[in-house]
């Protein structure tokens, strides 16, 4: 699996960031590095089982009140 | 900016349609009858009511602003960095929602179809069609749209005139049984999914070759998309019933196996499954193309483009984590949903529409 990914990520890297370079693009380079880092991060983490920020957790802790005056006031 | 190509509003409109069915077609019929029971149609002409008034204001603020995405003027709105805080929050939103969508139409192909498939392969092709459709723009998304939904609605119609001899009205009885306020409970459900959602159409209204008529094209495509889904829960929970329609994962698919004519048109729920992907298929692209265009203007990048492969990437990462099982997407969806999505939905845009007319921004010539 971790090996798909790394092929996943090399092709990727290989389609967009030659032509970002050659045209002198450095803020598309940058955005697209980060962007790329960070699904780097998830796809490995998932892949290697390593506990990663869930983003519905943490709207889960703010909504979740919320939801539960939400439900009192209509029943 | 990016963008160099054009819309019409007809495209508009019809893109709205779909991206309303889109996944709700899926989930709302169980989300609102297990709140409102019998009476989830009447939950239905409440939402259609409070959705428009959610697309109007956020209609209204774009029209304030022609030719400008929702990322490009709340900058100009909130100052520099609450705008951008604004504008990350819609692209949040829409990277969100995607991978909410996705993670929803891999669940129901693993459920129903592809039950051996591992959920990471079917989505990772919905992802590769969606980074292919982005990368060509936005016209390209509206014109196959325009081209395939048509026939997809028309689709779904035909099948639910094939439910007519299972259904019962007396499934639909009592009316306000337990009074109005499971209605309401209810309705906000849909308000919130997928009526609050429709706000990442401020960053493709821009590209209409005519902005007057924006408002028009969002408020004709939410009430058509509104009827659509009005008429597949209140067939639901005809077919169905109540207790059935709130059960299931998927109930308009169970009631589309029902249907059974002279034991020849049976097994139809095939169909429905393809009509669905398609329309999956459009919301998880506006959802997507909004996340890629936001992100190139919050950076100030000349092309999205390039963001375009890393992003699916992270879009495919983020549906395979956010749910644990079912039971919490069943529970984020109907509950926390609502509460979350009107944040970006209908306060964000509500804020920046007050700021915008105190402030005397914008072109006012809003009545065309």
């Amino acid at each position: 699996m971790v090996f798909l990914i790394s092929l996943v990520f090399i092709a990727i890297i290989a389609l967009e960031a030659p032509a970002l370079v050659r045209n002198k693009k450095w803020r598309e380079l940058a955005a697209f590095s980060v962007l790329l880092l960070i699904g780097m991060l998830y796809s490995y983490g998932q892949a290697l089982d390593i506990p990663l920020p869930n983003p519905t957790k943490l709207i889960l802790t703010i909504f979740e009140p919320v939801s539960l005056i939400i439900e009192r006031l209509l029943s | 900016m990016v963008e160099h190509g054009k819309i019409s509003s007809n495209q508009v409109s019809w893109m709205i349609i779909s991206f309303l069915l889109g996944s709700s077609i899926l989930l709302i019929p169980s989300a609102v009858a297990s709140s409102a029971r019998q009476d989830a149609w009447l939950s239905l002409i409440l939402t259609i009511a409070a959705g428009q008034a959610v697309i109007y204001n956020y209609a209204t603020l774009s029209m304030m602003f022609p030719g400008r995405t929702f990322v490009q003027y709340s900058r100009e709105i909130l100052g520099k960095y609450p705008g951008m805080l604004a504008g990350l929050t819609i692209t949040w939103f829409s990277l969100h929602l995607g991978s909410l969508v996705v993670r929803n139409f891999g669940d129901l192909l693993s459920a129903t179809v592809l039950p051996h498939t591992p959920m990471v392969v079917t989505d990772s092709i919905i992802i590769i069609l969606v980074i292919m459709g982005t990368r060509m723009g936005v016209e390209v998304l509206a014109r196959v749209n325009k081209l395939i939904i048509p026939f997809i609605v028309l689709l779904i119609l035909l099948i639910l005139v094939l439910g007519i001899p299972e259904m019962e009205f007396k499934r639909l009885l009592p009316v306000m049984e337990s009074g109005i306020k499971p209605v309401i409970k209810g309705s906000l459900v849909v308000i919130g999914f997928p009526y609050a959602e429709t706000v990442l159409f401020t960053m493709i209204i821009p590209f209409l070759n005519t902005p007057g008529k924006a408002r028009k094209a969002l408020v004709t495509g939410g009430l058509a998309g509104g009827a659509l889904l009005f008429f597949i829960v209140i067939w639901t929970l005809l077919v169905l019933g109540p207790a059935s329609t709130a059960r299931f994962w998927f109930p308009v698919l169970e009631a589309v196996r029902v249907i059974d004519i002279f034991n020849i048109i049976q097994r139809i729920e095939s169909i429905i499954i393809i009509a669905w992907i398609f329309l999956g298929f459009l919301k998880i692209s506006v959802c997507f193309y909004s996340f890629v265009l936001g992100l190139a203007q919050l950076f100030n990048l000349k092309d999205y483009r390039p963001l375009v492969l890393p992003a699916g990437v992270l879009m495919l990462a983020l549906s395979q984590l956010v749910y644990e099982n079912y039971v919490e997407e069943a529970y984020f969806a109907s509950k926390i949903w609502f509460p979350y999505a009107m944040v970006p939905g209908l306060i964000l845009p509500l804020t920046m529409l007050a700021v915008a007319v105190i402030r005397e921004l914008g072109s006012r010539k809003t009545e065309k």
